[in-house]
């Protein structure tokens, strides 16, 4: 094994072929809360209809079946692409399927608002290791960490949105905007048209979800970069770096970062899970049309297909993101070798 | 290998920095007062998480002493901005936010509490086990990879998606949040737990151990055990506040607590006022201030003290070392370490 272009295709073939296990495991886990723990979401859905209509419904759920065919049905349904139906009959595949991009969208921008405040205040912290700015770098990340969504997205909304003048509802100021939806992440396709006031719209409309998301993960950039930093400070490296006369700033963030940043990768990977999670209730505040919002509203009206689906959906992302980090981090450390 | 020497004490991580070395059973206390004299955020942490423990058991002893009013107990003063008969203000039910805030802190600090520990307890054993015996091709080295396997599965659900759609499985109430909740919270500590008595197990005072016969199982306990303590507790402290904030959560989405009702909780208060925040903001301010208080306190706490425990920034309570540590051992994927996130799977 080495770091061959081979190497690493067949290192992501062996962590593709590795997700297999897991996403069936997912798959079963959710079986058995829908058909295990749930013994008949008929009765959950229309709890005043007759009883002929709920053994209707049985019958067209394959309900009155034996469990292990059962899970045969649900999981050939779910690789047929059939995901089910919401209580209102909305199928619930092309809805995630259109949803996943804003969320795509709001996730990007906020790891992006992570590395680019996160890590140099990572930075900060570690060269005032033990001062008064790695106090006040340790305050700002853990109020992140302890502010719960729920609060921050409506303090956000109803007092910081207008303070600053900005839009705290939706993609754009009016919609649909006047031209195709091709990817549905609000600033691409407005970036795509060349159309100038709607990209600017759409970054207004983006900023306070992406920022409120960003500064609630923020603590996992800045502890790991700050810790990061400070095992590579002390190295000769940085001090012979110190000796040839180099300025602070191209020591700090040229040399000792550019080693301290191979940490910080992996970990931002592990993030993933924390970003979406967080979207349940940000996309929500926010009117924002993705699969955060969906989830929070199948949750509320009982749309288990639809809670299941967000589910799945997720874990895939989380499961994408380890395999970025963990092939970011071969590209970024040459000490590594696929395997 | 020949048994030349008594094996060397155990030392825990702890005992190589300067200042009063102390051993014995009361040991963890010494480190943890040291903790706190080094570090003014944790000692601040440490405070509150101390008031807010005695205020939560004072409420539940006798709630007349701290708490004015009942929880559904009617005031006469609507929507009454915060002052000195009402500090955080009434409802429109006439309702006082104050003694809801503090009547809920049990609910909240204990939920936090007895999830966290279940979870350590649950998948802590299971981490100690698979961790211990894991060797290839015996019963145990099955057992570990299949509790591997397991556990990545549950670690690629993002855990609050995953325990709102079990709540919603379940169906609504305390029972069902908190079941949910520990069925996805469990797995990190597997993870943890396994990757710490990796790092150990292979220590020479555990081959001295072995060498001077001690049994298995008292290895297990006594030296793998004893020595792996420090981050777990770390990890443990800063998994109470993360438990309050998901749970309060949960409670905000999927409300399994039906407020204004007999046992307040904050997340649920903040959903049943949501609507009334930019006219009455004290209404979701204060329960949402005690969440942000909770977390925070348990956060600075658990932050100061992995500072210390962690071998990796302890530099950072040492100062000046004398010898710059060797390059760390380039794993493939990060090795276990004390991330508010476990460390993914490989």
């Amino acid at each position: 094994m080495g770091r061959s272009p081979t190497d690493l295709v067949l290192f992501v073939g062996k962590r593709l072929l590795m997700l297999i296990p897991v996403v069936f495991g997912v798959m079963a886990i959710t079986f058995f809360f829908t058909h295990v723990a749930v013994q008949n979401p008929c009765v959950v859905w229309y709890p005043h209809a007759k009883p002929a209509t709920i053994a209707t419904c049985i019958r067209t759920f394959g309900l009155d079946q034996p469990l292990p065919v059962q899970f045969y049905r649900y999981l050939t349904n779910l690789l047929a692409g059939n995901w089910g139906t919401s209580p209102l009959g909305v199928p619930v595949l092309p809805t995630l399927a259109a949803d996943v991009p804003a969320t795509l969208e709001l996730v990007l921008a906020s790891l992006a608002l992570m590395v680019l405040i996160g890590i140099p205040l990572g930075v900060l912290a570690a060269r005032s290791n033990g001062r008064l700015g790695d106090h006040l770098v340790r305050i700002f990340y853990l109020s992140g960490w302890a502010t719960p969504t729920y609060l921050g997205a409506v303090i956000a909304a109803i007092l910081v949105a207008p303070a600053l003048g900005l839009p705290s509802s939706g993609e754009y100021s009016s919609i649909p905007p006047p031209f195709p939806q091709v990817t549905h992440m609000s600033v691409v396709d407005a970036l795509l048209a060349g159309n100038l006031p709607y990209t600017l719209d759409a970054i207004d409309h983006l900023a306070l979800p992406a920022a409120l998301l960003a500064f609630i993960n923020m603590g996992i950039a800045t502890r790991v970069t700050r810790s990061a930093m400070l095992e590579v400070l002390p190295l000769d490296y940085v001090k012979s770096a110190r000796m040839k006369g180099l300025g602070e700033f191209v020591v700090l963030y040229k040399h000792a970062l550019r080693n301290a940043l191979i940490t910080t990768t992996t970990v931002l990977g592990v993030t993933a899970g924390g970003l979406l999670s967080g979207t349940v209730v940000i996309e929500e505040v926010f009117a924002w049309p993705g699969i955060g919002a969906y989830a929070f509203n199948a949750i509320t009206e009982s749309n288990f297909p639809g809670a299941i689906g967000v589910v799945i959906v997720f874990a895939i992302g989380v499961v994408v993101a380890n395999l970025i980090a963990d092939i970011t981090y071969g590209l970024l450390d040459p000490k590594v070798e696929w395997r | 290998m020949a048994f030349t020497a008594p094996p060397p004490p155990a030392a825990p991580l702890i005992d190589h920095r300067p200042g009063a070395r102390r051993s014995g059973p009361l040991e963890p206390l010494w480190t943890f007062g040291r903790v706190l004299v080094t570090n003014p955020l944790s000692f601040a942490g440490f405070v509150v998480v101390l008031l807010m423990a005695g205020a939560a058991v004072t409420v539940q002893l006798d709630p007349r002493l701290l708490v004015p009013y009942g929880p559904t107990q009617f005031t006469g003063a609507y929507h009454q901005a915060p002052s000195l008969a009402h500090p955080f203000g009434t409802d429109e039910l006439g309702f006082d936010t104050y003694s809801n805030v503090l009547l809920a802190l049990p609910t909240d600090l204990g939920i936090g509490f007895a999830i966290a520990g279940v979870a350590l307890l649950v998948g802590g054993t299971l981490g100690l086990i698979a961790g211990f015996w894991d060797r290839p091709r015996t019963v145990g080295g099955a057992v570990s990879v299949s509790l591997l396997r397991l556990t990545d599965i549950f670690l690629s659900f993002p855990s609050l998606v995953l325990a709102l759609a079990i709540t919603e499985s379940l169906g609504r109430g305390v029972d069902q949040a908190i079941l949910a909740i520990l069925a996805t919270w469990w797995p990190y500590y597997v993870r943890l737990v396994r990757g710490e008595v990796l790092a150990v197990k292979h220590q020479p005072y555990i081959t001295a151990a072995r060498a001077a016969g001690v049994g298995e199982v008292r290895i297990l306990f006594r030296h793998v055990l004893r020595n792996i303590l420090d981050p777990i507790i770390v990890y443990f402290t800063l998994d109470v506040g993360t438990v309050l904030v998901t749970f309060s959560t949960i409670a905000f989405v999927a409300k399994p607590i039906v407020y204004p009702g007999s046992t307040p909780e904050w997340g649920s208060m903040i959903y049943f006022y949501q609507d009334y925040a930019s006219l009455y903001p004290w209404l979701i301010l204060f329960p949402g201030l005690a969440v942000f208080v909770a977390v925070f306190a348990f956060s600075l706490l658990g932050d100061g003290l992995r500072d210390v425990l962690d071998p990796r920034s302890r530099r950072a309570f040492v100062r000046a070392p004398t010898v710059a540590p060797p390059p760390p051992p380039v794993p493939f994927a990060g090795a276990p370490s004390l991330e508010p996130t476990p460390p993914e799977a490989t």
